[in-house]
């Protein structure tokens, strides 16, 4: 029996699972330093290295989603520190508007954060990831993303 | 005579001589034909065709989606007909650098409005004078004071409901969707050679007409046309599932225009809000 | 076995139809009004919800067969790394009666089976139209796009349906109803109706059908289109065809499909989806190479095809006349006003 997403939802063991983009030269780094630290942070996140925040096409979050994902995390540097000058500037505007569309169209915005994270925030990400998965964790399985079944009434 | 015939024959003049001058090679116009719902589009290459010129309030398409086409753009230099609400979005190619000046003649149309009851971006117009054309042709028509209100009304009463709510409504909404892509085509900004629907190493965007790959459709036609769009309605009038499109870039254009204080096509020269960016974009919502 | 093939309905047949068929355990698909002026073909299990005016139904008959997207079978990636595949179980639809299609979405059928139980015979669109009993409701008013006269058909045409029913007070179905069986299907629907339909009185004939004028001979189109492949006329005539696929979604005949993976997370179906020869990538070769390069050569395509490939193959049209294409067509063309030029030019 082949079983939807939803079926491993339905069982005690059931923990979120977050895509994170993280840019190469901030926010991957510092997810690196925190692991350097020996700081622990929850093993629900499956990070994905970028060049650049500003790389992360909204294509990427809205494929998360379908893929299963119950929240997806963009990070990248501070204003001013982007390694290739303006990427997360860029990608600020972009996902802003994303986010607006999304939550437009009835998709809950609080499945789509956000984050700044240097190279020397360590402790900064640990904490980060730490609250998203306790959000993610009441928010629960994303259920409402829409499934690939035709509803009964469009048939 | 009447204005509409008076019309007609300003343009058929018009295209009679700069086609037997040798200005142009074609003339992208409208023909409105008597029990149509719509007056079709005509391509004029001789100056006895251009009698068949015409302009009604039946003249709904936006022409310039034929500009960047192939096999208009073999024929040579062409003039086209463009209503004030179509010359946003010949701005939009122009600045996109999708066509050149030189090589359009625009010929503006003064329009009151299309549709029985007036299309909803006809009741907030505020370019019913063409601007920046060759030529212009038609009696002077009265704008609509206050244009601005109300020009993002679909999207303002989305807003207003909840998002459970919202989730319903589109979900129902873009269930009806059967993936023509008659939105797409018929929208004059959307000229990708290869749209990403169409790429499938990987596929990026399902083309199932289910739930998810509709949503994903759906939430991509609309992204790209996020400051681009220049609410020339087509894609709504277009959709044979009554799908109201418009809303959702209403949303998008509302957003362009709150935040960064830009409305799409009013200018060749402008510049797009996800062209550049701002140190002093907010920082809100991130963490 | 009765030789009468012409039966009156009583009033309330209608309703009666619904509610009988349904305690039958079977399934009632009938026009509905959704939206403000949208009808399309929907479940009902009341005769109330069945929409009384309507020219024709949105979307086409054929989706209740061939429906728009459909999965073949499923796949998922096993712990140990095989593949396990699953196809998917074949429909095992309840006995259907669509009440109330048009006689040209009928009569499409006609075109639909020729396909699906050509070299291959298609079980999945089998499974579903084995089981279909099809009552046409007969025009009274064609809309201005209609055109069935043209290719063969007529607002009263019996082909395909299995029980044509003709309004006798005006309107389509409510009050006084004439049906006439077609085919053995629609015989065992009169029976299962029991004392609302009687053998219908010496001497009634059903009406005759509305005046639709012929616009153009398909003898002399197809006779055009033999010789007509590399006339200018093609180029000229697809100018103003965006390339969208409406005109073939929206088409009872039109049937070219796509086969498509789609997979989430280590799980995945096999769909086959509608598709259509207006898309440039219809034809697309995996080198880069497309034999249809543009779109003139694409609407070539569709009108060869419907008018002549489909003709000479299966000895008849692939087109029945309902003019969804042009009232959907986002350009305002009309396959209609084509046809009507193709059989100027072949009468010179």
């Amino acid at each position: 029996m082949i079983q939807t997403k939803h079926d491993q939802d339905d069982t005690a063991q059931w923990q979120p699972r977050i895509v994170a983009f993280l840019c190469n030269w901030c926010s991957y780094a510092g997810a690196d330093l925190a692991g350097m630290s020996r700081l622990s942070y929850p093993a629900s996140i499956k990070i994905i290295r970028l060049p650049c925040s500003g790389k992360v096409d909204p294509m990427f979050v809205l494929k998360s989603f379908e893929r299963g994902a119950d929240m997806v995390l963009v990070s990248g540097c501070h204003p001013g520190d982007c390694h290739y000058t303006s990427g997360n500037y860029h990608a600020r505007r972009k996902l802003k508007a994303f986010r607006e569309l999304m939550s437009f169209l009835g998709v809950d915005p609080r499945r789509f954060k956000f984050s700044w994270v240097s190279a020397a925030e360590g402790a900064k990400w640990s904490k980060l990831v730490e609250e998203i998965t306790a959000e993610a964790r009441e928010l629960g399985p994303f259920r409402t993303f829409p499934e690939a079944a035709k509803t009964e009434a469009s048939q | 005579m009447s204005p509409e015939a008076s019309t007609a024959q300003s343009l058929a003049q018009t295209a009679a001589e700069m086609l037997s001058q040798g200005q142009v090679a074609l003339v992208i116009g409208y023909a409105p034909t008597e029990g149509k719902r719509l007056s079709p589009p005509v391509f004029v290459t001789t100056p006895e065709e251009a009698q068949r010129l015409g302009f009604d309030s039946r003249c709904f398409g936006n022409l310039s989606v034929y500009l960047w086409s192939p096999q208009v753009r073999q024929m040579g230099k062409t003039a086209v007909v463009v209503k004030g609400c179509d010359v946003r979005a010949v701005n939009v190619l122009l600045r996109e650098n999708v066509i050149k000046r030189e090589d359009i003649v625009l010929i503006g149309v003064r329009c009151g409005g299309v549709g029985d009851l007036p299309a909803h971006k006809c009741t907030v117009c505020d370019c019913r004078d063409p601007q920046g054309c060759d030529v212009v042709v038609g009696d002077a028509v009265d704008q609509p004071d206050g244009a601005a209100e109300g020009r993002y009304s679909a999207a303002e009463a989305l807003e207003e409901k909840s998002l459970d709510e919202r989730r319903e409504f589109w979900q129902r909404q873009l269930d009806k969707c059967i993936r023509c892509y008659a939105c797409r085509q018929v929208c004059p900004l959307c000229y990708c050679k290869r749209c990403i629907v169409e790429k499938s190493t990987p596929q990026w965007v399902e083309t199932s007409a289910h739930p998810r790959g509709n949503l994903s459709w759906n939430v991509v036609r609309a992204f790209h046309l996020a400051g681009r769009c220049v609410g020339c309605g087509e894609c709504e009038r277009v959709c044979p599932m009554n799908i109201p499109l418009g809303a959702i870039n209403q949303k998008m254009a509302k957003l362009m225009e709150d935040e960064y204080d830009f409305r799409s096509g009013m200018s060749p020269e402008e510049k797009a809000p996800f062209t550049t960016f701002s140190t002093d974009d907010t920082d809100e919502g991130i963490l | 076995m009765p030789t009468n093939k012409l039966y009156e309905g009583v009033s309330d047949w209608l309703q009666s139809a619904v509610e009988t068929l349904s305690a039958a355990g079977m399934t009632v698909i009938a026009p509905t009004q959704g939206e403000p002026g949208v009808v399309n073909l929907t479940r009902v299990t009341s005769a109330e919800a069945i929409a009384e005016r309507y020219d024709n139904t949105l979307l086409p008959l054929k989706g209740q067969f061939f429906p728009i997207t459909e999965t073949l079978l499923e796949f998922e990636r096993c712990e140990d790394g095989d593949v396990e595949i699953q196809t998917e179980p074949l429909p095992a639809p309840d006995e259907v009666i669509v009440l109330g299609c048009r006689p040209c979405d009928a009569a499409a059928m006609g075109t639909m089976d020729k396909v699906f139980q050509w070299d291959y015979d298609d079980v999945r669109y089998r499974a579903r139209r084995d089981r279909a009993t099809l009552v046409a409701f007969a025009c009274t008013t064609p809309s201005p796009e209609c055109f069935c006269t043209s290719v063969g058909g007529s607002p009263h045409g019996d082909e395909g349906s299995d029980v044509l029913v003709f309004g006798l007070g005006g309107d389509d179905s409510g009050g006084r109803v004439l049906l006439k069986v077609n085919t053995d299907k629609g015989r065992q629907f009169i029976d299962r109706l029991g004392d609302r339909v009687r053998p219908a009185s010496e001497g009634v004939q059903p009406p005759s059908p509305p005046e639709l004028a012929r616009r153009f001979d398909t003898d002399a189109v197809k006779a055009w289109l033999d010789e007509g492949f590399d006339s200018d006329f093609w180029q000229q005539m697809a100018l103003s065809c965006l390339g969208c696929g409406a005109c073939s979604f929206l088409c009872p005949t039109c049937h070219c499909f796509d086969i498509v993976d789609e997979a989430t997370w280590n799980r995945g179906q096999r769909r086959r989806n509608w598709d259509c020869c207006s898309f440039s990538l219809f034809t697309l070769h995996a080198s880069g190479h497309n034999p249809r390069p543009e779109q003139f050569s694409r609407c070539r395509q569709r009108i060869m095809h419907k008018f002549k490939y489909f003709p000479e193959r299966f000895g008849r049209i692939a087109c029945v006349g309902c003019g969804r294409c042009i009232r959907a067509c986002a350009a305002g063309r009309s396959l209609a006003e084509v046809l009507t030029e193709v059989d100027a030019r072949q009468k010179g």
